[in-house]
């Protein structure tokens, strides 16, 4: 795992809205593989990085490099071709959309029919819930429920890498537990890289193998999952030690 | 009771071209919130097109021929014209609030009007001739329903609208390219997430309700004349008619193009002077809404907290 080669890298990335800067000169790396954790406070930049390097929101100077290939500023929909997905914040899905329209959109890009069916047993078999209600309008589901038909339709488009902004915002703890047990699966058993935004450090520090810390838009600290465990800031910030 | 079913069938017959305009009207309201007052306009261009073609066309070639031809290449010219208005005046204003794209949208309405009048010199065409068969001659015709004389291109317009609605209707129901206008109307930054282009997407949505209108153009112009302020009242009675259906909604428009038809046809029948007749369709209006905010089929919008 050591000698994996990085499939994201930022090199200073600068963001800003009008005058307000939400992001400062950052720059990290996200190894093939491994599951990172992007940690920090409300208002912090987590979002803006993830709308920055998903091509959602344009970035004022720096580059984005996935795979090797130079992406910023690219459109969203070029930078999910690519392979890299990003699951949003408040889920997002579409509600009038039956759970099958759904993931049939999460897999607008796949034309390979065969693929799609495998993807698609893929998602059921992590969130049989979904198979059942299938034929049901999206916005019908409960917060936990979409939370997975976000996470299902985020894996249809058959990613290598995947970007969770806040997964676990307001569910209750047994959804939390299930959704980070798929995101392990995924992560060990697809092979995707996974960039995760929480607010939950605890499970997000369980879950990952390096974290990195935002603050009003500066990255202040980094390490592996350990380090950053028994890093006393961190307990006194954001682990309520 | 011949006078009753004679206004009802008319009514019909003329909702069914409202039906048409106002399912553009819908989807662009629905994919992007703008009310495209110049939507009639397409139905002009439409009607222009289809009689532009319609002059080329051999006079010796029969009029059931020559139909098909001249709606294909109405439908066409309305749906250029959608697209070339969307990417010129409306893409570029994407993220401006909605007064800006609502006079923006009036401003596209007078300026193809006036581009119309420039190039026609705003005399109006006529589908004329006498020759037996020629779409002259077939418009004179009428056919009898129960009793009531109904002109023959008047029946022609249901059955045209019903197709087009039912295949639109499949178009967005069934298909891919459908599911991604649902899901970029219903949230655009999330379709983008899932890799569909919102601006190409945007676009067809536009060109396929310019074809619909388009193709409505030229079977009004069968019946009446091609001139550069044709599109003005029945684009008005159908975004009337796509607002009383639920603006944003198919079964809405055509239900709604219909129900503006019927109402106003009824209207005359029971005494009201033809004058008047756009005024039934308003108050119609006026008191479905009162009772149905959203429109007959429109949604309560509900939010998940």
């Amino acid at each position: 795992m050591t000698n994996a080669k990085n499939i994201l890298e930022i090199s200073e990335l600068s963001l800003s809205y009008g005058h307000i800067d939400a992001l400062k000169n950052i720059s990290f790396t996200v190894k093939e593989g491994e599951v990172a954790a992007l940690l920090g406070a409300n208002g912090s930049g987590k979002s803006s990085l993830l709308k920055a390097i998903s091509g959602l929101v344009k970035c004022s100077s720096g580059k984005i490099r996935f795979k090797g290939n130079e992406i910023q500023n690219m459109r969203p929909e070029k930078i999910v071709a690519s392979g890299l997905a990003h699951c949003p914040e408040g889920r997002r899905i579409f509600p009038d959309l039956t759970v099958f329209e759904n993931l049939q959109t999460g897999a607008y890009l796949c034309k390979d029919k065969a693929l799609f069916k495998k993807n698609l047993d893929k998602v059921f078999t992590y969130f049989p819930l979904l198979a059942d209600r299938r034929t049901q309008a999206g916005g019908t589901l409960s917060g936990g429920e979409q939370q997975m038909l976000a996470l299902g339709r985020s894996l249809m488009s058959n990613p290598t890498m995947l970007m969770l902004d806040e997964p676990s915002l307001g569910l209750a703890p047994k959804m939390i537990e299930l959704i980070f047990t798929i995101i392990d699966k995924i992560s060990k058993e697809e092979k995707v890289s996974v960039l995760l935004v929480e607010q939950n450090a605890n499970e997000a520090l369980l879950h990952s193998s390096h974290a990195f810390v935002l603050e009003t838009g500066k990255l202040t600290l980094s390490g592996t999952a350990g380090e950053l465990k028994n890093n006393p800031s961190i307990i006194k910030a954001y682990l309520g030690g | 009771m011949d006078n009753f079913l004679f206004y009802l069938v008319s009514g019909i017959c003329a909702g069914a071209l409202y039906a048409l305009i106002a399912l553009g009207y819908s989807m662009v309201y629905g994919i992007i919130k703008l009310i495209n007052f110049a939507h009639g306009e397409f139905y002009m261009a439409g009607a222009y097109a289809g009689f532009g073609v319609f002059t080329l066309l051999p006079q010796s070639m029969p009029g059931y021929m020559q139909i098909p031809i001249i709606l294909a290449a109405s439908g066409i010219a309305g749906a250029l014209v959608a697209a070339i208005t969307e990417r010129v005046a409306y893409r570029p204003l994407r993220n401006s609030d909605r007064l800006t794209t609502l006079l923006t949208a009036i401003g596209v309405s007078f300026l193809l009007q006036g581009l119309a009048t420039f190039i026609n010199k705003a005399n109006p065409l006529q589908y004329s001739g006498d020759l037996p068969g020629s779409i002259g001659e077939l418009s004179q015709r009428a056919v009898n329903v129960g009793g009531a004389g109904i002109s023959l291109f008047k029946i022609i317009y249901i059955f045209v609208a019903i197709i087009l609605s039912g295949l639109l209707w499949l178009l967005v129901m069934k298909t891919s390219f459908g599911r991604a206008v649902r899901a970029v109307s219903q949230d655009a930054r999330a379709a983008a997430l899932m890799g569909i282009n919102a601006d190409s997407v945007i676009q067809k949505t536009f060109m396929a309700g310019g074809f619909l209108a388009g193709v409505a153009g030229s079977l009004a112009a069968f019946q009446s004349v091609v001139d550069p302020m044709m599109g003005f009242m029945p684009g008005l009675k159908a975004f009337i008619a796509a607002v009383l259906g639920g603006i944003g909604s198919i079964p809405g428009a055509v239900v709604g193009g219909f129900a503006i038809g019927v109402i106003e046809n009824m209207a005359l029948y029971f005494g009201v002077s033809s004058g008047y007749k756009d005024a039934a369709a308003l108050v119609t209006l006026i008191a479905v809404l009162l009772v149905m905010p959203g429109g007959i089929f429109g949604k309560s919008s509900r939010e998940k907290v």
